[in-house]
């Protein structure tokens, strides 16, 4: 049995050989920036499309809301019409013409009956 | 300034086996060495210079063999619970924990086997400066570097690893 004082808990270290890498990584490594390579236009090609896209989307969508906007706008600006026209009550002009028109219709039924 | 291949030729031995050490797997390690030099053709820009090209590539090499490390980790653990119900276990591969190390005769596979054991069971820091310095020969001052920590702090890191694995020793001899 190895006295304590002997036992190098590092020596195994010297046991284990240096080893060559195999030459074909090299290539998987280049295949992979490749791949990657591509990988990465096709992202901007489709990050692009995807710009023009939304884009046009955008101002499709920014119409859209302008056409919204403008017909509450109309239908706010109708109702306060109504609704206006609906508190809104006779002129005064109104009833004196309405009062003069009913004087009138009297005085002239009394007429009538006078000659009859 | 270097192209890509220049750099690989240069480096890729020690990568290489810096990964291999770690990981054991020559599968393992030649993803490590693909990982390493993919994230060197990335980040290339990034290098600051702070340190020299050789001490960058291979922290990135240490950091990706340990994230290697944790993933087989956390599979094997992941796996483990799925193997308790017994409709899984047909489809759950087996994960590859064989050792195999091409660096390592067949005469002391048995031995190295054990040793690996050993250092498997040492803190991740005390492994990687006992890999950067005992097996890669590296100055304490470039496994320093590569830590990023200092070369008295390396040299303790070995202490302790040297220290655990004697105890690591004892307690197999006492079995």
């Amino acid at each position: 049995m190895k006295k304590k004082q002997d036992f190098d808990p590092f020596a195994p270290a010297n046991r284990v050989n240096r080893v060559e890498v195999s030459p074909f990584v090299f290539s998987r490594v280049v295949s992979k920036i490749e791949s990657k390579r591509e990988e990465k236009s096709y992202r901007e090609e489709l990050g692009w499309k995807g710009a023009m896209l939304g884009s046009g989307a955008k101002s499709v969508g920014w119409s859209l809301n302008v056409t919204w906007i403008f017909a509450a706008l109309v239908v706010v600006f109708l109702e306060v019409m109504v609704i206006r026209g609906a508190l809104q009550g006779p002129s005064t002009g109104d009833i004196a013409s309405a009062e003069l028109m009913g004087d009138f219709l009297n005085q002239t039924e009394q007429l009538y009956d006078h000659e009859n | 300034m270097q192209s890509l291949e220049e750099i690989y030729r240069q480096h890729v031995h020690r990568v290489y086996n810096i990964a291999l050490n770690h990981l054991r797997n020559v599968e393992d390690a030649e993803e490590v060495v693909q990982d390493v030099f993919l994230a060197v053709h990335e980040k290339g820009m990034q290098f600051e210079g702070k340190s020299s090209l050789g001490t960058w590539i291979y922290r990135i090499a240490v950091n990706r063999s340990l994230d290697k490390l944790k993933l087989r980790g956390a599979q094997k653990r992941g796996w483990g619970v799925l193997q308790y119900f017994d409709v899984f276990t047909q489809w759950v591969p087996q994960q590859d924990t064989e050792f195999n190390h091409p660096g390592v005769a067949l005469e002391y596979k048995e031995e190295l086997k054990q040793w690996f054991g050993w250092i498997d069971c040492l803190p991740e820091k005390q492994r990687t400066a006992l890999i950067l310095v005992r097996m890669e020969g590296l100055e304490i001052s470039e496994a320093a570097q590569i830590l990023g920590t200092t070369e008295k702090a390396v040299e303790s890191l070995l202490g302790r690893a040297r220290k655990n694995l004697v105890k690591f020793s004892q307690k197999s001899e006492g079995k």
